[in-house]
């Protein structure tokens, strides 16, 4: 018998999840050699070469999110900017204006509910919010989906990233020095924990390395490389940035929901929120997108864009110094139509010691955080890949399941009272993977831990219910089991 | 020997008694000690890797160094599954009954054919295969771990290692 050694783990494609699968897997004691095509790691993450710090498009990170928790856990610190709340102008059908009307149309919208994913998302919120609420709705699904009509989409994959991104919009900030900055914090970790980075190396089909290998490249890519199937719909968007010489009283934001869209056309001046920014040159930055559908061309979506600016950004065409525009297709994150979730996209786990992460294949998350979430996920298996190929096929394993994990934690913290109840009919009550696909939940609102997972009891479907709170001795039992009694029988 | 980077601010939070971040950690330490205690406990690996995971959170403040974890994690691994299958010596060599043919080669006849084999063997047997192969330790750690001279390790694995072999390739 050999022991496992010094057999690598490689991984293909040096973006954030290829960086994010070699950090985890190094981290968990193998030896990694990432092997990227270009001359630099990063790829989409990178802007076009030349103007350093510039992306294409804006970019943002939510401080709930699975990168953002990923980059705390390693004491990753890159300087977040909250985005410029004043400043921020809507351009409707009437004219441009302050965008207090647009956020008291919204009103309705900020209890939370759920949203059937075998729906389309237009569908579902005219009748929930009404057709012309809807509308608004499903335009501004423009600014996270990057799709030319968003409405079409299935309305839980729409809805969850409408209560992320607008309700929750207070968890939105900048990355100072733009992607360019988490690239090399990430290259920076990867050197630190040992990954070999190998650049400029092309991996073909015919030279694959031996498993197991993560694939880490945009899905037509990875499908050519693999000689399998791999797809998965994406957005057609139209990016435009525009570097002008400053000019007082330029609005930070503008949002374009005129109706003639489907959807909306946003503009960020970037350098409202990170002045620094290299590529900018001293001036400003303006960035634009806007989904486009499959027959509009660049200079169609160009000249729209550049209504915008025209009704909303006083002397831009004067004093503009640099121009650039692209469209791009399937660059911006996976979207699920009605019927499909994330979990119906080509999932992590090929077969034969070959794993899948990007920002198109089966993990939870918004936009980036999908290449971060099966970064992680491919990582692991990859890890667990490696020790299991010297053991005969076979060897016992086991998962810790849900109703375990509660049962563990009600074990340690002192005083948590731990419920069972039946689960009602009708289906599951806590759905059995839920967001973190881990199959139960778990939040901390206020000192109080509440956590819920639902399994197949001996009498069938069952919920265990767990409750913990931070107060002093003698009430804390009793109130833990009280909560823990109420909540499962409130499901 | 492995890093665990990453996780040692998850560790310093749960030391704490952040119960997310111990949470995060049973995320990051389950499907391993699964794989540890399944090995040596076989059918009681499950409630093995429970009282190991138990154990860990309980005594999580007394780790003086996160950069220690997985070793302190792997021996309370060890010494926990070992201790449930000598609570109850006739566990570990389970029944197969009646398998019509053992030579196929189906998944699930392998499966069995493993966990036969591996039941055959003595816990000890089977931790010392573990601590070798699977956690890839040299002959000095293990034999500190399990805290017997490093000729018992020797031999145990010898004769682990040729029944494990000569079982296997009967199948």
């Amino acid at each position: 018998m050999e022991t496992v050694g010094d057999r690598p783990v490689h991984v293909i494609g040096g973006g954030i999840a290829g960086l994010v699968a070699a950090i985890t897997a190094a981290e968990g004691g193998a030896p990694v050699i990432l092997h990227e095509a270009a001359a630099r790691v990063g790829g989409r993450a990178l802007g076009p070469a030349g103007r350093p710090g510039l992306n294409l498009g804006p970019h943002v990170l939510l401080t709930d999110g699975a990168l953002a928790r990923w980059l705390a856990a390693r004491d990753i610190r890159l300087g977040l900017r909250l985005p410029a709340v004043r400043g921020i102008r809507v351009l409707g059908d009437g004219g441009d204006g302050l965008p207090l009307p647009l956020v008291a149309r919204l009103t309705p919208t900020a209890l939370p509910r759920e949203a059937p994913a075998g729906m389309s998302f237009r569908d579902w919120a005219g009748q929930v919010f009404g057709a012309g609420r809807a509308s608004l709705l499903c335009q501004l699904a423009g600014l996270y989906t990057f799709h030319h009509d968003p409405g079409e989409l299935s309305a839980q994959f729409v809805w969850q990233r409408y209560r992320r991104v607008v309700i929750g919009s207070h968890r939105i900030r900048m990355v100072a020095g733009g992607w360019s900055a988490l690239v090399a914090a990430l290259a920076a970790r990867a050197a630190a924990a040992g990954v070999r980075v190998q650049t400029q190396d092309t991996v073909t089909a015919a030279a694959l390395p031996g498993a197991p290998t993560v694939v880490a490249i945009r899905l037509p890519a990875a499908s050519r490389l693999l000689g399998r199937e791999l797809s998965w719909p994406g957005s057609r968007t139209a990016l435009l940035d525009v570097a002008a010489a400053a000019h007082p009283g330029w609005p930070s934001t503008i949002l374009d929901v005129r109706s003639d869209l489907r959807t909306c056309c946003l503009i960020d001046r970037v350098t409202a929120t990170c002045p620094e920014l290299p590529g900018a040159g001293g001036g400003e930055l303006f960035q634009a997108q806007l989904g486009i559908g499959p027959r509009i061309s660049r200079e169609v979506a160009v000249t729209r864009i550049e209504d915008v600016l025209d009704q909303a950004v006083p002397q831009w065409r004067e004093r503009a110094v640099w121009q650039g525009s692209r469209v791009v297709t399937g660059a911006t994150g996976a979207i699920d139509p009605p019927g499909t979730t994330w979990r119906d996209r080509p999932g992590i786990d090929q077969g034969d010691g070959l794993f899948l992460a990007g920002d198109a294949v089966a993990a939870p998350g918004l936009l980036s955080e999908v290449a971060v979430n099966s970064g992680i996920e491919a990582g692991r298996q990859a890890l667990a890949a490696r020790r299991r190929r010297l053991l005969p096929a076979g060897w016992p394993g086991a998962d810790l399941t849900p109703e375990r994990r509660l049962a563990v934690l009600a074990a340690v913290l002192p005083g948590a009272a731990l419920g069972v109840t039946p689960a009602p009919s009708g289906g599951w009550p806590v759905q059995p993977v839920d967001q973190t696909g881990l199959g139960y939940r778990l939040t901390d609102r206020g000192g109080v831990l509440r956590g819920e997972a639902a399994s197949a009891g001996p009498g069938g479907a069952q919920v265990t219910t767990l409750a913990w709170n931070r107060l002093p001795r003698p009430a804390r039992g009793r109130l833990n089991r009280r909560l823990a009694r109420w909540w499962g029988r409130r499901r | 020997m492995p890093l665990f980077l990453a996780v040692e601010a998850q560790v310093r939070c749960a030391q704490r008694g952040d119960p997310l971040a111990m949470d995060a950690l049973l995320t990051e330490l389950a499907p391993w000690v699964g794989q540890v205690c399944c090995a040596i406990a076989l059918d009681r690996g499950e409630d093995a890797m429970q009282e190991t995971l138990i154990t860990v959170l309980r005594n999580l403040p007394t780790l003086r160094e996160p950069k220690a974890l997985r070793s302190w994690v792997r021996r309370i691994a060890v010494r926990e599954s070992l201790r449930l299958v000598s609570d109850h010596r006739a566990v570990p060599v389970p029944d197969v009954p009646e398998l019509p043919e053992l030579a196929a080669d189906g998944d699930l006849d392998t499966a069995l054919d493993v966990r036969e084999t591996l039941g055959r063997l003595s816990p000890q047997q089977r931790a010392v295969l573990v601590l070798r192969h699977l956690e890839d330790l040299s002959e000095e750690e293990t034999a500190q771990l399990l805290g017997v001279p490093e000729g018992t390790v020797k031999s145990r694995l010898h004769r682990a290692q040729r029944s494990f072999r000569e079982r296997w390739e009967e199948g």
